[in-house]
């Protein structure tokens, strides 16, 4: 397993997507510097950070976590190695385990740069409030719920890698996960949806204060680990996806038998 | 001009997404509903809701892969040289994939208009159905020019398909958060907002319906019907010429 993370990042650095986590990120961190802006007066870095989060969870990590992780899985399908992979023998259900624990850590990667963002962004807007416990707690915070985001977008990644291309529906369905927490968030409902989970466990502050019930947060996301578990046992084996469609086998087939 | 549209529909066909993504349309409607109904919220916020989440903010993203998949599809399957010979211009061939991101458009609308009317029926208050699909349609037409300068930067890049998502939905989000803005600091970006064509399609919208108290500081900012159009055909008009222009230019 350690072999498959290893190639996995040594792969990574010729694929141009991680510019895509990058922009993703820094986008997340510029939009927060324009809402922290738009009150006027000075910025508190807590409130700045908190942006940033809610940022992350609602906007840029659901979204980038799929489109980086579907990529990375697809590029098997594309570039014709997954016959060559089994050959070795490394079987698709642990090349894909391996493929989704690599995901894990770059988005813990790409969570420690949104951090490194906010920190830099935070002295150019000369935040007000910022002490070394906050700092790291806010490190603490990016870092855990940017987790918490991998862990309930990792379903949507094993379901749409079943077929090629499968993940640009995943990303269109990530995106709007995502972005619905905003609708769940700040309500009795933030610990049960999955995207904001995080939240309670990692004690967002940004809500003011709401109540959090961090046994189900933790319960939820607990939940998702099993589907994707449940997700990768079920995958079929590399015979049917690697398999032209009967439907289009047919009339491939018919359209020889009309050359010939 | 008709078989050139017939054919593009007839290869979409095989395109999954494309049939995927009318089933957006019900996306946000389902979440919104339930939000709604837990606030007790009425039919025209619903419907509001819907549009400004599924139509401002979701829509551009997918006709921009749409979009991608329709003018790489020449370029993956080597088919242009052949569409050249025939011989079909390639103004032509632009057009009529401009009008199927179009017609896509709007059938998307429709669809969020069903979804929403559904949703209104747990709500509570269904009312101007007609109207709204006469709004819902216009809609889908807006947004579809409202998306062309995305077709730009897709067909002159003509990169890979990752490079048009992230274009996509940055153009989208960038759009839907100074369009959100608009809503609630207008006098800071309504510069801004009157140049970019998703939040003049909000602005637009707004007084189509009563407005709350609440929103009343919003109405000097708001549009009128021949200034939208007007603006938004000088959209459309620009960025066809521009796209039939550098896809004359690209090589076989």
């Amino acid at each position: 397993m350690g072999n498959i993370i290893i190639s996995e990042f040594t792969k990574l650095k010729r694929y141009s997507i991680l510019w895509t986590g990058i922009v993703a990120v820094f986008f997340s961190a510029m939009l927060a510097v324009f809402q922290s802006n738009s009150g006027g007066g000075s910025i508190l870095y807590e409130s700045f950070y908190n942006n940033i989060i809610w940022n992350n969870f609602s906007l840029a990590f659901p979204f980038m976590i799929v489109l980086m992780g579907g990529y990375i899985i697809n590029r098997e399908y594309i570039d014709r190695t997954l016959k060559n992979v089994l050959t070795v023998p490394v079987s698709f259900r642990k090349m894909l385990t391996g493929k989704l624990i690599a995901i894990g850590m770059i988005t813990v990667l790409f969570a420690v740069f949104s951090f490194l963002c906010t920190l830099l962004l935070a002295f150019v807007l000369q935040t007000k409030g910022m002490s070394i416990p906050l700092v790291v707690k806010s490190l603490y915070q990016i870092v855990g719920i940017g987790l918490c985001n991998y862990i309930a977008v990792l379903p949507i990644i094993t379901f749409f890698c079943r077929k090629q291309n499968g993940f640009f529906a995943g990303v269109g369905f990530a995106f709007v996960y995502g972005f619905c927490g905003i609708f769940v968030a700040g309500r009795s409902l933030t610990d049960f949806y999955p995207i904001t989970a995080g939240l309670g466990i990692f004690g967002y502050t940004g809500q003011g204060t709401v109540p959090y019930n961090i046994a189900f947060g933790g319960l939820i996301l607990l939940v998702m680990l099993i589907i994707s578990a449940v997700l990768v046992q079920k995958i079929p084996n590399y015979d049917e996806i690697t398999a032209t469609p009967k439907k289009q086998a047919k009339n491939g087939k018919s359209r020889n038998t009309k050359r010939k | 001009m008709l078989d050139l549209l017939i054919c593009e529909f007839s290869k979409i066909k095989r395109q999954k997404f494309i049939q995927f993504s009318l089933m957006a349309a019900f996306l946000f409607p389902i979440p919104l509903t339930i939000l709604m109904a837990k606030d007790r919220m009425s039919f025209d916020q619903l419907f509001r809701a819907n549009m400004m989440f599924g139509e401002l903010l979701l829509l551009p993203c997918i006709l921009g892969i749409i979009a991608s998949i329709l003018f790489f599809m020449e370029r993956d399957n080597d088919t242009l040289k052949n569409l050249v010979t025939v011989p079909v211009s390639r103004t032509k061939i632009v057009l009529a994939k401009l009008f199927v991101i179009t017609i896509l458009s709007v059938l998307y609308s429709v669809a969020a208009l069903g979804a929403t009317v559904i949703g209104g029926l747990i709500v509570g208050g269904v009312e101007g159905v007609l109207f709204r699909l006469g709004i819902s349609i216009v809609l889908g037409i807006l947004i579809a020019i409202a998306t062309f300068p995305v077709v730009i930067v897709i067909v002159h890049f003509n990169k890979s398909y990752i490079f048009s998502i992230i274009v996509s939905f940055i153009y989208a989000v960038i759009s839907f958060v100074i369009t959100m803005m608009l809503s609630s600091n207008p006098e800071m970006v309504n510069a801004i907002a009157s140049i970019l064509p998703i939040s003049i399609i909000l602005k637009w919208y707004l007084p189509l319906f009563p407005i709350e108290d609440a929103l009343a500081y919003i109405k000097p900012y708001l549009i009128t019907t021949p200034a939208c159009f007007g603006i938004l055909a000088l959209y459309a008009v620009v960025s066809v010429c521009l796209t039939v222009s550098i896809y004359k230019r690209k090589e076989i």
